[in-house]
């Protein structure tokens, strides 16, 4: 069989740090944070007052009559940004085309709105019915983009992005679909996340005077997840697909692994297990996947998501996995943070443009590196990515029941 | 007489009862220093939900490493007494 490589031939983020890839790329090169003060409702004095939030679409309320959840307004943009930039419409017939959307919380604003309106009295719209659904937005892209090929939507956390491609490309494998549109999407910002979150501790308090300054990667003085929202699509096929239709691919995804962490204790926070075996199993499974070893890893795209907790254990599960040959690591949550379902989409984003350029960006906010997460952290300014175009990227799920990882390579002849 | 710092944990330890956080009873009343707080049912995930109540009943900031080690209500009052007299920010997971 010939050679012919699954790609990233379009793609569509919205962001904190911007709505399209040249900007998203700009700010990781450029170190630019997007994490600002949370305004959107009342938190307590020791909660977490900063997010990640995206400026375009700009954020509104939820319409009586016509609700569109906060997800669904970031969604639908990103994944035409990403079907117009793959010029998919122009040579793929429906039948092969496929969707599949990774979300967390799917559409929880909604939810929690339904609620209230409902415990006051208030007149609920018939369209919550429909739109209440985590599958509500892939419903909503089949019928805007006319997808008659598989569809699916994931939910498994922070995961969920990492496994919406995943699927997308063992779709490709098992030649049931030519092209897939594939995502991920979190609207985290509601009351009742952030309660929920800020009562399980997870979240960032003690930045909220400097929030450029709050999701703190690796760094010494993190003090815990800095959430948000986004929506980052790309269009995953055969080179040979898009090759015939004119469209220039951007950078292969070569494997992937989404692994449970098997029998552990229920989550407790005072007592986490630090068990390096199931991330590195997950690396070493997406390695094998792609069918390269450790020392051909150009970089490392780390979950990196300013966790008090789970930052020492990545650190010390690439230690494992690599040995004495590390390969330099980033996150992009210092600038983006930490973002559920959506950002392993933001990761492959970038990791695809910096397999391109041969650049991997610095870690924003790691400014004085915990010594317990002693691995090469890229920070300050970009860094030439001189052990080869690939870059392995890390999504680890809170409570660490599960990991994912997937690979990502540049291919000859890309879009620039 | 029991401390201050005891008497303000006993009262949001019942307040916690009353929500159905822990099992009701009067052994909230009677515990001391010296009772576990598994005696009163308080696990892991209930240490972390007092430790928040406590954050707001006393307008501290209180850490989740201080508390990995708290076993019954004496360790935890001792936290506290020493928060009162000045101590570190809390810490996130």
């Amino acid at each position: 069989m010939a050679f012919d490589p699954i790609s990233i031939t379009g793609m569509g983020p919205v962001c904190a740090v911007g709505d399209d890839a040249k900007s998203l790329w700009q700010a990781a090169l450029c170190s630019h944070s997007g994490t600002t003060a949370m305004s959107r409702f009342q938190v307590g004095p020791r909660q977490c007052a900063v997010a990640a939030q995206v400026a375009e679409p700009a954020y509104r309320d939820l319409d009586a009559l016509n609700p569109v959840p906060r997800a669904m307004q970031m969604a639908i943009p990103a994944a035409e940004k990403a079907w117009r930039d793959a010029g998919v419409a122009s040579g793929v017939s429906p039948d092969r085309v496929g969707v599949v959307v990774g979300t967390g919380l799917g559409m929880t604003d909604l939810v929690e709105n339904v609620g209230e309106r409902s415990r006051a009295g208030k007149i609920i719209s018939p369209i919550a019915g429909f739109r209440g659904f985590c599958h509500a937005i892939t419903c909503e892209l089949v019928r805007r983009m006319n997808i008659r090929g598989p569809q699916a939507t994931v939910s498994d956390g922070c995961n969920s992005g990492l496994c919406a491609l995943g699927l997308a490309v063992d779709w490709i494998r098992l030649g049931k679909a030519d092209c897939v549109l594939a995502g991920g999407v979190e609207a985290e910002i509601t009351p009742g996340f952030w309660a929920a979150m800020g009562a399980a501790r997870a979240l960032c308090g003690t930045w909220n005077h400097e929030p450029l300054r709050a999701s703190r990667p690796f760094d010494r003085n993190r003090g815990g997840n800095v959430p948000g929202e986004g929506a980052a699509f790309v269009i995953i096929e055969r080179e040979s697909c898009a090759l015939a239709r004119g469209t220039i691919p951007i950078a292969r995804i070569l494997g992937w692994a989404s692994l449970g962490s098997g029998t552990r204790p229920v989550y407790d926070p005072f007592n986490p297990v630090f068990d390096t075996v199931p991330l590195r199993n997950t690396m070493r499974a997406a390695l094998e996947d792609a069918g390269l070893s450790s020392d051909q890893v150009g970089a490392v795209s780390a979950n990196g998501s300013a966790s008090v907790f789970y930052d020492p254990l990545e650190a010390a599960a690439i230690r494992e996995q690599f040995g004495a040959n590390q390969p330099p690591v980033h996150s992009i949550k210092g600038a983006l943070g930490q973002t559920g379902a959506v950002t392993p989409v933001l990761q492959t984003c970038v990791a695809a443009l910096s397999v391109q350029a041969g650049l991997i960006p610095p870690t924003v906010n790691c400014d004085d590196p915990d010594p317990a997460c002693d691995i090469d952290i890229v920070r300050n300014s970009p860094r030439a990515m001189n052990r080869g175009p690939t870059v392995v990227l890390n999504a680890i799920g809170f409570g660490g029941h599960y990991n994912g990882s997937m690979v990502i390579a540049a291919c000859s002849g890309t879009k620039g | 007489m029991k401390p201050p710092a005891l008497l303000c944990l006993q009262a949001v330890l019942m307040r916690m009862a009353r929500s159905g956080l822990i099992p009701a009873g009067e052994h909230i009343n009677r515990a001391d220093g010296r009772t576990p707080l598994a005696e009163l049912g308080v696990d892991s995930l209930g240490k972390l939900t007092l430790l928040a109540e406590l954050e707001v009943a006393m307008d501290l900031d209180l850490s989740v490493t201080e508390f990995a080690g708290a076993r019954n209500l004496g360790d935890i009052a001792v936290i506290l007494s020493r928060k009162q007299a000045g101590g570190e920010a809390s810490n996130g997971v």
